[in-house]
């Protein structure tokens, strides 16, 4: 019983953090699942791409009108994100080990310098940015559909759902509002996601005692934290981002250089 | 009539929103409630709870209700609605597009829903 909450807790955190930072949570589970119940990696991975489909799930079923996100955007940068992931997949063998956690360690820096100055250079205005607003345009498209293919390649070289990267490319380099941007990477996370849970599943690396306490935890962490996000503003969101990626950073990159 | 009138204003992407708030709420609450039934069932049966327990019921066995036990094909089956649920609002998206007479966004769909379709045989 203990097991169960302590599965359904780690998952209500992860769908908490992964909904309200548009990261879909996978990027917690999988560390949290193999540090605390010593679970093989594959195992962990599985579930964890369970977990981020029930964070899309949750976020789109229960936003209130006009902040599911903006499924035309979504859908013209998930064109490049996949194309990048099935290209980063098959160049993963490529690589050594230490080389992809450095590459990954320095792509987390560049997002978070990157929102870090988009948002100093906001607060000098004098009106205070919304999270959500209608009447926006996104632009840069080369460059915001190049970002999103790079981010797919890196998606596909470390096996991630990049919502890391893909929040920071729309609302630093496309102009999207944060709110918007994080509720699209969420929608966009869960298609990632479900491209690659079937081979988890062919293989038989889902198993239903860890998946279903855990995806629980994350549905009911989703809702949640769309109630959050009516409530808090985008520094708050901004600043919980830029933390999160350094500390992802610094982690990649004494993990890489220890290999 | 107001209804109606309501909802012939109502733009694309608000009725595509809506729609696909509908499908994720359906969706998501019946894989979570197979999920659920399953795992109180598997505990029920005198399963011990240990980690990580057993593996997922093979598609082909679930598709022609090749016999397992309940709770683990129920568990097997809500897990197979809830990954299945993306690609249904893809779909449902290019559905929408087309209706509405969108070439750009139908070909933006379909281009999506064919990568998923390529990355799931490179995959297998």
């Amino acid at each position: 019983m203990i097991t169960i909450l302590l599965l359904l807790g780690i998952g209500l955190l992860a769908g908490i953090l992964g909904a309200l930072l548009g990261l879909g949570g996978g990027i917690f589970l999988v560390p949290l699942l193999t540090l605390i119940f010593h679970l093989p990696i594959r195992v962990a991975v599985g579930t964890s791409l369970v977990g981020v489909i029930a964070t899309s799930a949750g976020v789109a079923a229960f936003a209130p009108r006009g902040r599911g996100g903006d499924v035309e955007l979504a859908l013209r940068l998930e064109m490049a994100t996949t194309a990048g992931a099935i290209g980063g997949g098959l160049l993963a063998g490529a690589f050594s080990s230490r080389v992809l956690h450095v590459l990954f360690a320095v792509i987390v820096f560049i997002s978070a310098g990157y929102t870090l100055y988009k948002g100093r250079s906001g607060q000098n205005k004098s009106v205070q940015e919304p999270l959500f607003r209608e009447n926006y345009q996104p632009r840069n498209w080369p460059a915001g559909l190049s970002a999103a293919g790079l981010a797919g390649m890196v998606s596909g070289l470390l096996g991630v759902g990049g919502g890391f990267i893909k929040v920071p490319i729309m609302y630093a380099l496309m102009n999207v509002p944060l709110g918007v941007a994080t509720a699209t990477s969420n929608f966009m996370v869960g298609i990632t996601a479900a491209a690659s849970v079937f081979v988890y599943y062919g293989r038989g690396d889902i198993y239903p005692m860890v998946v279903v306490p855990t995806a629980m935890g994350v549905f009911l962490g989703a809702v949640s934290a769309v109630y959050f996000l009516r409530r808090i503003g985008t520094v708050w969101v901004r600043k919980a981002l830029v933390v999160l990626l350094i500390l992802l950073g610094v982690y990649m990159l004494v993990a890489g250089l220890n290999h | 009539m107001i209804e109606n009138s309501e909802q012939s204003e109502e733009s694309p992407a608000k009725r595509l929103e809506s729609r696909m708030q509908k499908v994720s709420l359906v969706v998501s609450l019946a894989s979570l409630a197979l999920m659920c039934f399953g795992l109180i069932d598997m505990l029920f049966s005198g399963d011990s709870f240990s980690l990580p327990g057993i593996a997922v019921v093979a598609l082909q066995r679930l598709i022609s209700l090749h016999p397992a036990p309940l709770g683990l094909a129920l568990a097997s089956a809500g897990v197979l609605l809830l990954g299945l649920l993306p690609a249904i609002r893809v779909l449902l998206a290019a559905w929408l597009y087309v209706r509405s007479r969108n070439l750009f966004s139908t070909m933006v769909a379909v281009v999506v829903l064919l990568e998923l379709l390529l990355s799931l045989r490179l995959g297998s």
